[in-house]
């Protein structure tokens, strides 16, 4: 799928990432108090996340907030792109900010991206002129009526 | 969605919002450190992030992880037809799985009939069958696609209330 290798982690890694995606201390030593629940210190905490950051494993460590409580609007859009423009789209697609995710799938509707903006209206103008854009056979727009979870943790250990 | 899920917020809160999203520093002390940035003190950015946390305005504080990158690059999204008076039921048994991380209700139309969706990461496309194939045993649906993901064309984390955010 990816042609990104993958890397092989240590015990003390998976377990720090493990505990790293949901169980983040919210204390005033964070990362010692980690080392503590590891048995090695705070500053070997922070080396092992700078080893994991520069390989990319580790993307960010910060705060996911919800949309919908900050007033933003989201929707999952799919397109039916041709091939002969879909770089084209696929370039005025990611340049929005909105955009955070955009995937190509295996599926006669090719491109699939997640759109976050401040108004409906934004979102509504934006998909507007996308459906403009040529090579662009057709477009659905599939807003949430009702989340049932989400979850994002991935199982590092076997 | 609902109008009502919007939180009120000040600007002090906007500001701890823009710090909280980006990537924190790794320091012995990096609430401290953030908080120098707004001159408020160390105990009021960690309440802060509780007091977030508590009402969903943070859904999470922690580690995105590249799951990519230690195996995990089989992540399709499934998409369900499902008839409208067993939404909820199917819903809420998909999201009892592990394997799913995101599980929605979406509009639907006559081009489009999916009414739920769910994100499965996976080592494999056999896997990925597998347990899409267990899902649909367990709601006793068989019309669902699964979208292979080929290609990662794009994948940030949302700035909000950043300038260049138009």
């Amino acid at each position: 799928m990816s042609d990104e290798k993958t890397i092989k982690l240590t015990e003390v890694e998976e377990t720090l990432l493990e505990k790293i995606q949901h169980n983040f201390p919210i204390v005033e030593k964070p990362f010692d108090e980690l080392g503590s629940q590891l048995g090695i210190s705070g500053q070997e905490v922070i080396k092992i996340l700078q080893k994991l950051k520069s390989e990319g494993i580790i993307r960010l460590i910060g705060g996911v907030f919800d949309p919908r409580k900050l007033g933003f609007k989201g929707t999952l859009v799919g397109l039916k792109v041709d091939n002969a423009h879909i770089e084209n789209v696929v370039e005025r697609i990611n340049k929005c900010h909105g955009v955070s995710h955009n995937y190509l799938r295996d599926h006669e509707y090719n491109l699939w991206f997640t759109l976050i903006m401040p108004t409906k209206e934004e979102i509504d103008a934006f998909i507007d002129d996308l459906r403009k854009e040529e090579g662009v056979i057709s477009l659905v727009e599939l807003p949430a009526k009702r989340i049932f979870k989400i979850d994002v943790r991935f199982k590092v250990k076997e | 969605m609902h109008q009502e899920d919007k939180l009120k917020l000040d600007n002090l809160d906007v500001e701890l919002i823009k710090l909280m999203q980006e990537d924190m520093p790794l320091v012995e002390r990096p609430f401290l450190e953030i908080s120098e940035k707004l001159n408020i003190s160390e105990k009021e950015v960690i309440s802060w992030i509780n007091r977030s946390l508590k009402s969903g305005l943070m859904r999470r504080f922690g580690a995105r992880i590249s799951h990519r990158k230690i195996g995990i690059d089989v992540n399709p999204m499934i998409a369900w037809k499902i008839p409208e008076s067993n939404i909820e039921e199917c819903g809420n048994i998909l999201a009892k799985n592990p394997e799913v991380t995101h599980c929605y209700e979406r509009a639907t139309s006559e081009e489009w009939p999916y009414s739920i969706y769910t994100m499965i990461h996976c080592k494999s496309k056999s896997e990925a069958d597998r347990i899409a194939k267990s899902l649909s045993d367990q709601i006793n649906i068989t019309d669902y696609i699964l979208l292979y993901s080929i290609r990662e064309l794009k994948k940030t984390h949302m700035a909000y209330f950043a300038e260049k955010n138009k």
